[in-house]
């Protein structure tokens, strides 16, 4: 049978089982790689920052009270380590707009939604960018804001849990979304 | 509810209210069309950002697995160890240094200006920065030297004649 990721994760703390914290990378580094890619905007600091999340999870797992479920405990390192690193680096908003080769989701987002032979009917275009100018101005949220969106948008959480990731009342919770869906309404129906 | 839910239109589009919360706004945004507009503001937010989630370009995850593996590795290997062979001569140096230090501000013991009767451990404190005695099997076979004509006659010779 297989175990739980709360059992895996008691595993590496009691034991430094390496095979236990494996297969918990298996099974998450997927939605972490995600998540973090969500928030910075970056695919190489996703990749390094997922990377040191799984570390501490390995340092700490005997921290680990199994109170809650794993996957917030994660979730909760994973977040911080990215607003984190947000806090230090200023530039992501820049680097968010820069249309640079390769790795942003502004580049994603622009291939998205550029029309393709089939995409004749008007509507659909003009639904398509929105959907991409609705992530690009995610990008101009506070750390807080976007991380409450992108955990419940991405990750489904809901805002109950994403208190417990933030580390904030749900009442905080759910001014951050609010705030922060009105600040995308606002810049959608501006621009 | 006479004020505006505007925090709660969110959980109540999620259903994530409870009961009597959910019937509350529900009745509120019969009665108001401000956030009946804000609520449906909100959902084409949500329905945008859903629909639009951009897929970040995928890494290959083994060598992401073999580069964690390795980092934990790194993470976990001692960072100073008395053990470590490279680390073993600035150990020993240091250990010197702070011991010589230690002896040569006692007081009482400090040298002589003429530099004669030094503690024998001051000696080698001192003698521990000659270039001579880097060459350790050198100074082991000084007596040897010495039996060279040419070393007893050294004082002799002139730094013209040296050349």
């Amino acid at each position: 049978m297989e175990l739980s990721d709360e059992a895996l994760c008691q595993r590496v703390g009691a034991q430094r089982d390496e095979d236990a914290f494996e297969r918990l990378v298996e099974r998450h580094q997927s939605r972490a790689y995600r998540l973090a890619w969500s928030i910075l905007g970056d695919a190489d600091e996703a990749k390094d920052l997922s990377q040191e999340a799984f570390l501490r999870v390995f340092e700490r797992a005997s921290s680990f009270d199994g109170r809650s479920k794993f996957s917030t405990w994660f979730h909760r390192i994973l977040v911080n380590l990215c607003l984190d690193h947000r806090r230090r680096r200023q530039s992501w908003l820049r680097r968010w707009l820069s249309a640079e080769a390769g790795a942003s989701p502004d580049d994603v987002l622009e291939r998205q939604a550029a029309p393709s032979d089939d995409d004749d009917p008007p509507a659909r275009v003009e639904r398509k960018q929105l959907m991409a100018k609705a992530w690009q101005a995610l990008g101009r949220l506070s750390p807080q804001q976007r991380a409450a969106l992108v955990l419940q948008v991405e990750e489904g959480l809901s805002a109950k849990e994403i208190a417990g990731v933030l580390d904030c009342s749900e009442a905080t919770v759910r001014v951050h979304l609010h705030r922060g869906v009105s600040a995308l309404r606002k810049i959608l129906t501006e621009e | 509810m006479t004020r505006h839910p505007e925090t709660e239109l969110v959980p109540y589009l999620r259903g994530e209210l409870r009961a009597e919360e959910q019937e509350a706004v529900s009745r509120h945004l019969q009665e108001c069309a401000t956030c009946r507009l804000s609520l449906e503001e909100t959902r084409r937010v949500f329905e945008a950002l859903r629909a639009g989630r951009p897929s970040p370009p995928e890494p290959d995850w083994r060598r992401y697995r073999a580069e964690l593996r390795s980092k934990l590795a790194e993470r976990s290997a001692p960072r100073w160890s008395w053990t470590a062979p490279r680390l073993l001569p600035i150990a020993a140096t240091a250990a010197v240094a702070a011991l010589a230090l230690v002896l040569v501000l006692r007081p009482g013991t400090a040298p002589s200006p003429s530099g004669e009767d030094l503690p024998p451990f001051q000696e080698v404190v001192i003698g521990s920065h000659l270039d001579l005695l880097r060459d350790y099997s050198v100074v082991e076979n000084l007596d040897l030297l010495e039996d060279l004509d040419v070393v007893q006659d050294l004082d002799a010779l002139s730094p013209s004649s040296a050349g």
